[in-house]
């Protein structure tokens, strides 16, 4: 079991309050992301479940018990660094099994168990290596293996893949979910890359400025973000905001449409304007427009458009997929009457 | 070309160690004899002979040997929690009292000669073990403590986190995480702090005359009563250095690898 309940929890530092108030439910077995800008304390919550750090206030539930005064080894919990964090002098038997002896479990079991978790991560090679003979990959490995091998209530990530190039980040990516899937137990994962965050996620949890901006899945948030942070930070290229008149035409005083959303043509209906960069990336095209009415919009197109700076274009939304934003930010409900 | 240099270099160095140890195997004659001999003389060990039999060396070589080893161990029994906390849960005067600890190096010892001299006489301290301990040992203290700090900076925090997620609590994170990978920092302190402690002169030469007195006191000893005698003086001093030399020649490799810790990273 592994329920992660936060109630009213928040932190500060000396004066400084860096969360206000955090509630959240996270069920069993789930894979929750925490996602949002650098500072917006994805971190801190993290390590306030973990234990690492004191609340200042509120209450932290761990399969209903309140946790807030247990220590952090004895919260149940494991927890995958950034940094890694292996313990240099050991094997990397070792450090998987550290956790175990701890523990207190008798040695074949440990050795049985460091093993098994060994093979899962294809790591039983390097048992006696120490971590510097090792690759970043491998070591990530290692950090994971440490951390499934107790068979934890959660698992804890803490931007896990940032330090792996791009291409090891993606395969990762997919193993760690797998691999989470397989386990079934709840795993918490802090990242600042939104598109680990729509892959992996269950559930997505944004934070902005130390607040829960929106909890939902990935879908949810993409189709219906709660306020303009959160349209404006899922999603890439990021969300075309317009104000002003065009606006107040949909009875909003922002609408957001999304760079797919919108469909560009040399002649057809819709804003026209002109093309100022046009990024070609082979299945898609990005197109940036100067639209002389309501500024510079984005647009993708599936292919290639043959379009290329200085290009006049028509840029039309698809009338069923604008944002309405109210003079606060938040998502209003309805539909606007015509468009 | 360079590793001639270095050799060029090292024995400019050493030319006056040598020069003292090659003194005291001759005679007194010959010892200031101009031009000077360097290998070719009468090899003698007479001034070892007389050294031991006019002042007990190996009374003062005990007593050398307490001052530092006691004072070392007392200085890291104190130092490496002071250390720990700084380095690993500092609060907001952990730097101030860092520095506030090395400006009391930065005073010459000979301004709080008197203060102490008192208080020692007071409390009974004068010509003892234990006040030589105390002394040498408050005196290292903050280079032991700075030291560790930066050695223990070294650590990754992280480290010690993932070890308590692993479950361990503070006692077993200590002994299976923290020193494990500061062993060498606290081995090179520790190295360190003895050498200071045994070449420390100041203090030993003030309080101290003939029970507690250690190597400096001995070597001391030789210096203008009776005018100078070179060879014998060579002798004590090359006997005074012994150990010392020996415990350095030992752990030269050690001693390196702790004082250029973290530069070659």
């Amino acid at each position: 079991m592994g329920r992660i309940t936060l109630e009213g929890v928040r932190k500060s530092f000396g004066a400084h309050a860096v969360i206000h108030g955090a509630d959240l439910e996270i069920e069993d077995g789930s894979f929750v992301v925490f996602v949002g800008p650098s500072g917006c304390g994805k971190t801190t919550l993290l390590r306030l479940i973990a234990g690492l750090e004191d609340v200042s206030d509120g209450r932290i539930l761990i399969d209903g018990a309140n946790v807030v005064d247990v220590p952090a080894a004895k919260r149940g919990l494991s927890m995958v660094f950034q940094s890694y964090a292996l313990y240099p002098h050991m094997s990397v038997r070792g450090n998987i099994g550290f956790g175990l002896k701890m523990a207190g479990l008798p040695r074949a079991e440990i050795s049985r168990k460091v093993e098994a978790a060994a093979a899962t991560l294809n790591l039983t090679p390097y048992l006696e290596r120490k971590p510097r003979e090792l690759s970043g990959g491998q070591r990530q490995r290692v950090a994971i293996g440490r951390a499934i091998v107790r068979e934890p209530k959660a698992f804890l990530f803490d931007e896990p893949l940032s330090n792996l190039d791009a291409a090891l980040r993606v395969q990762m990516r997919l193993e760690v979910t797998k691999l989470q899937r397989q386990l079934a137990t709840t795993a918490v994962y802090v990242t600042h890359d939104q598109v680990e965050a729509m892959t992996m996620a269950d559930k997505i949890v944004v934070l902005n400025a130390g607040r829960i901006e929106q909890y939902g899945s990935p879908l949810e948030l993409y189709e219906r973000p709660a306020n303009l942070f959160v349209a404006g930070f899922i999603g890439s290229p990021r969300m075309n905001f317009i104000g002003k008149a065009t606006a107040q035409r949909h009875g909003a005083e922002t609408i957001g449409i999304r760079p797919e959303h919108l469909k560009a043509s040399r002649d057809g209906e819709g804003w026209e304007g002109q093309v100022s960069v046009a990024e070609h990336l082979g299945s898609d095209t990005f197109l940036h427009v100067d639209v002389p009415e309501v500024g510079s919009l984005t647009a993708r197109s599936i292919g290639e458009l043959g379009l290329t700076t200085g290009d006049r274009v028509r840029l039309l939304p698809d009338p069923g997929r604008i944002h309405r934003f109210d003079s606060d930010g938040k998502t209003m409900s309805n539909r606007p009457p015509s468009s | 070309m360079s590793t001639a240099a270095a050799w060029v270099v090292g024995f400019v160095i050493f030319f006056p160690i040598l020069w003292m140890i090659l003194a005291s195997f001759k005679t007194e004659l010959e010892a200031f004899s101009i031009p000077p001999s360097f290998l070719f003389f009468h090899w003698t060990l007479e001034n070892y002979e007389t050294v031991q039999g006019r002042s007990d060396y190996i009374h003062h070589a005990v007593n050398s040997i307490i001052v530092a080893g006691g004072s070392t161990l007392i200085a890291m029994l104190i130092a490496i929690p002071a250390a720990w906390s700084m380095a690993f849960a500092p609060s907001k005067r952990t730097k101030d009292t860092l520095l506030w600890m090395l400006s009391t190096k930065m005073m010459p010892p000979v301004g709080v000669l008197v203060p102490i001299y008192l208080l020692y006489r007071t409390f009974g301290l004068l010509d003892t073990l234990g006040g030589l301990i105390l002394v040498l040992c408050l005196g290292n203290l903050p280079i032991v403590v700075w030291m560790l700090f930066t050695y223990f900076k070294e650590i990754p925090k992280d480290i010690l986190e993932a070890a308590r997620m692993d479950g361990a609590t503070v006692g077993r994170e200590l002994v299976y995480v923290l020193t494990p990978m500061a062993v060498p920092g606290i081995a090179s302190t520790l190295l360190l702090n003895v050498i200071l402690a045994w070449n420390e002169a100041f203090w030993t030469l003030n309080l101290s005359t003939s029970d507690a007195a250690p190597l400096t006191v001995f070597i001391a000893s030789y210096s203008s009563p009776e005018g100078l005698f070179w060879a014998k003086l060579s002798a004590a001093s090359t006997l005074a250095i012994a150990p010392i030399l020996v415990l350095g020649w030992f752990s030269q490799r050690q001693l390196v690898r702790g004082l250029t810790f973290g530069a070659v990273k």
